[in-house]
């Protein structure tokens, strides 16, 4: 058994967190908030750069065919600096969907482009209603019963929603009647795809709880109350050591998941939606913790907390939220017997 | 990564099966803490032994067969899949002995070791006195060096397998002007030893073993100090690492009350509320099995990552969740002990109910954790000490 993830997925991700650390720092997100796109051309050359959008897409269709365990610190990246951008449909879905379910004419058609990064993908699992990034995508694949479909954005209809995360920008998005195609292999994929976002959705959001735990516990060690700095009360600590283990356990599964779903192995659907349910109990609870231990400050717009806290509710909900996932396993448990 | 196991463990895993299929006993033993019983566990300990298989991963020299972290994990996990008998000797093969192994000198280990393995010795721990569980270094049971022996007077309280135990670990204050974690020895007392006194006490759901154990004039012979007279705190600290620690087979044991739980909800009847609950659990559970691998590929990479704080805390927490919910869905029926009466040991999973509410408490209760996971790894300020 090897447990670790690799030195080339490592320094990948050692790549990402460099560059992303350099252009999403909290002023940076805060000028995008009001910009009309709320996307940064440089963050998405440097993800274009580093060759991320084509790590999951096969060698035939020019890619690295890769899996998603070579993504899953980068994913944990996004969550650690709050990158607006729909990294995880761009990256995973949307190139795993094309790869599984396409034909060949259609793999042909999508993927090289996605891999060279002149294509970006957005996915929409679960409605049209709220599709992220539509606005900068090309294409988008969306799910209709059992069937996957692909259809070029430019001959649909896409309206802006008013969210409460200010970084994400979500679209109500309308096909015209016959614009979109099936894609044939929708029946064997379709798991796979869903597999992969509650994996790939599990990674990112251990990093964006990991970072409000760390800034929580960095202001517990300053803040001050009663002559002492609060971090020193026991239920100011106990509150971030909960939070910091179930993290830790957390991304032990989510590390997992990413391996065994990237791996193709039976268990795969059932450790990617495991690893989505720890992983969002985890993030409940920093995000509590968090704004709770900041007191009144957090509370302020002008703190930079909220970035987080944000988009971490924003996405407890996006990839299947906490009753929808738990309901799956309790099902696929009780089917085992 | 690459999370199947190799084909060498692999084979390890099946020799035990298959030893274990063919030798393990075939019903379930009398409790350990009555006359038949204690035979029967005996005989167990003793197939084991002469099989190799009582403590693989201690070193060939001492009766082991010096295998590594994952072949351990393995026979654990299949220990437990198995549902074999507790071991007799649980704390020394656990904490005692790799303590010795770890600070011991050549002479003791080749003193102490094998009598754990053949079960000639029983050990407990004792640490906790009646003014000293979770304050540890509140220790004031006195060893008094007196020449080449130590006296020992005091107390000792909440001792597991104290009233069956021949051997005890322990933590006695040798500076008696000492305070706190200094001036605390580790040391090795043979329980036959004139002087000792052992009184059962219960424990709440009814399984025995459980002893208060007081000293009057103990005679010890220092050579049976771990370490140094005086390091006792850091010897100590190396044997509740291991008490908090690694998993041995708790993931699998996990699993399978997981499995009894989603029996129990199919059989009353699953609502959707169950269901949902029940795929709760089986997420963490499912996530303490990595953390069991996690734990395990620190150890055999020898980085020595500290999980331990993390696995016991959270551990203790999901069994409990788990077997609250197993209550929950029996109802009313979960108070029905099947074949054992309430004033008789408790059977199955109520039994195991109150026993995991108890693991919140030992092993350093989950509060302690908490400080710990708190100062260590997160760095925040101490609590103050008196
Ligand atoms: C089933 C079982 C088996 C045991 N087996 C053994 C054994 O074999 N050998 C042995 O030596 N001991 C054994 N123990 C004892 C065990 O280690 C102690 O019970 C435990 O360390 C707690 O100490 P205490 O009982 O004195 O509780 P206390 O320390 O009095 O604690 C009472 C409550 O106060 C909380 N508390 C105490 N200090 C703090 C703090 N600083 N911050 C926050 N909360 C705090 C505790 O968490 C607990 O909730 C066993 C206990 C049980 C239940």
């Amino acid at each position: 058994m090897k447990i670790a993830f690799e030195p080339e997925q490592q320094a990948l991700a050692a790549g990402f967190e460099r560059a992303v650390g350099a252009l999403a720092k909290p002023e940076a997100l805060r000028a995008l908030w009001d910009d009309e796109t709320g996307r940064s051309p440089k963050l998405w050359e440097a993800v274009v750069g580093m060759g991320l959008p084509a790590i999951l897409v096969p060698e035939d269709c020019g890619g690295f065919g890769g899996g998603l365990v070579d993504l899953a610190l980068v994913l944990e990246s996004v969550g650690r600096h709050a990158v607006p951008d729909a990294l995880l449909e761009a990256l995973v879905t949307g190139p795993v969907a094309l790869a599984r379910a396409g034909s060949p004419e259609q793999r042909e058609r999508w993927l090289s482009g996605i891999a060279d990064g002149s294509q970006r993908v957005t996915v929409a699992l679960r409605g049209l209603a709220s599709v992220p990034d539509a606005h900068v995508s090309d294409l988008l694949v969306y799910r209709q019963g059992d069937d996957l479909l692909v259809v070029d954005l430019e001959g649909c209809t896409v309206t802006r929603q008013t969210v409460m995360d200010p970084s994400r920008r979500q679209f109500a998005v309308e096909v015209p009647e016959g614009a979109a195609e099936v894609l044939p292999g929708s029946a064997g994929a379709l798991d796979i795809v869903l597999a992969h976002e509650a994996a790939g959705s599990a990674s990112v959001l251990i990093g964006l709880s990991q970072r409000m735990i760390d800034d929580t516990v960095a202001y517990a060690k300053v803040r001050e109350q009663f002559g002492r700095v609060i971090g020193s009360f026991q239920a100011v600590k106990h509150q971030l050591a909960d939070a910091t283990a179930r993290i830790q356990m957390a991304s032990f599964q989510v590390h997992a998941a990413a391996a065994k779903v990237a791996g193709d192995a039976d268990d795969a659907r059932f450790a990617a939606l495991a690893a989505r349910q720890v992983a969002l109990d985890a993030a409940f609870e920093a995000n509590r913790a968090a704004l709770q231990l900041h007191g009144g400050i957090g509370f302020t717009w002008e703190h930079d907390l909220q970035i987080w806290l944000k988009r971490g509710k924003a996405l407890e909900q996006a990839h299947g939220n906490r009753g929808e996932i738990a309901d799956e396993i309790g099902a696929a448990v009780l089917a085992r017997l | 990564m690459d999370l199947t196991f190799t084909p060498e463990q692999q084979t390890f895993r099946r020799e035990l099966q298959e030893w274990f299929t063919e030798h393990g006993p075939k019903g379930r033993l009398d409790s350990p803490y009555s006359e038949p019983g204690y035979s029967q566990h005996l005989e167990w300990e003793h197939a084991l032994h002469e099989a190799g298989w009582a403590a693989p991963s201690w070193p060939s020299e001492v009766g082991g067969q010096g295998v590594d972290a994952w072949a351990e994990l393995i026979y654990d996990e299949e220990y437990a899949r198995f549902r074999l008998p507790e071991r007799l000797n649980k704390m020394g093969l656990i904490h005692g002995g790799p303590t010795v192994m770890a600070h011991g000198t050549e002479q003791q280990k080749s003193e102490w070791l094998p009598g754990i393995l053949t079960c000639e010795d029983i050990w407990c721990q004792g640490f906790s006195e009646p003014g000293a569980g979770s304050d540890l270094a509140a220790v004031r049971t006195t060893g008094r060096i007196k020449g080449d022996a130590m006296i020992v007077d005091g107390q000792k309280i909440w001792t597991s397998q104290g009233i069956i135990a021949t051997t005890m670990f322990a933590l006695v204050r040798t500076d008696p002007e000492s305070r706190g974690h200094r001036g605390l020895t580790f040391v090795i007392i043979d329980l036959r030893s004139p002087g000792v006194e052992i009184r059962p006490l219960g424990q709440l759901h009814g399984n025995p073993g459980f002893a208060e154990v007081f000293f009057s004039g103990v005679e010890v012979p220092v050579a049976n100090v771990i370490g140094e007279v005086g390091d006792g705190w850091h010897v100590a600290s190396t044997s509740l690492a291991l008490e908090r620690g690694t998993a041995r087979g708790s993931h699998t044991r996990m699993e399978q009350a997981l499995v009894d739980l989603a029996r129990d909800t199919a059989a009353t009847g699953a609502s959707g509320a169950s269901v949902r609950r029940l795929g709760e659990l089986a997420a963490w559970v499912a996530a303490y099995e990595q953390a069991a691998y996690a734990s395990t590929h620190e150890i055999a990479t020898g980085r020595g990552k500290d999980y331990a704080s993390v696995i016991k805390m959270l551990g203790t927490q999901i069994l409990t969740a788990v077997h609250e919910e197993n209550l929950e869905v029996l109802g009313a029926d979960a108070e029905v002990m099947a074949d054992h009466g309430p004033n008789a040991e408790m059977y199955g999973m109520r039994r195991n109910y109150w026993h995991g509410r108890g693991a919140e408490i030992y092993a350093g209760s989950n509060e302690i954790q908490r400080n710990i996971i708190a100062e260590r790894q997160l760095g925040l300020p101490k609590e103050p000490r008196g």
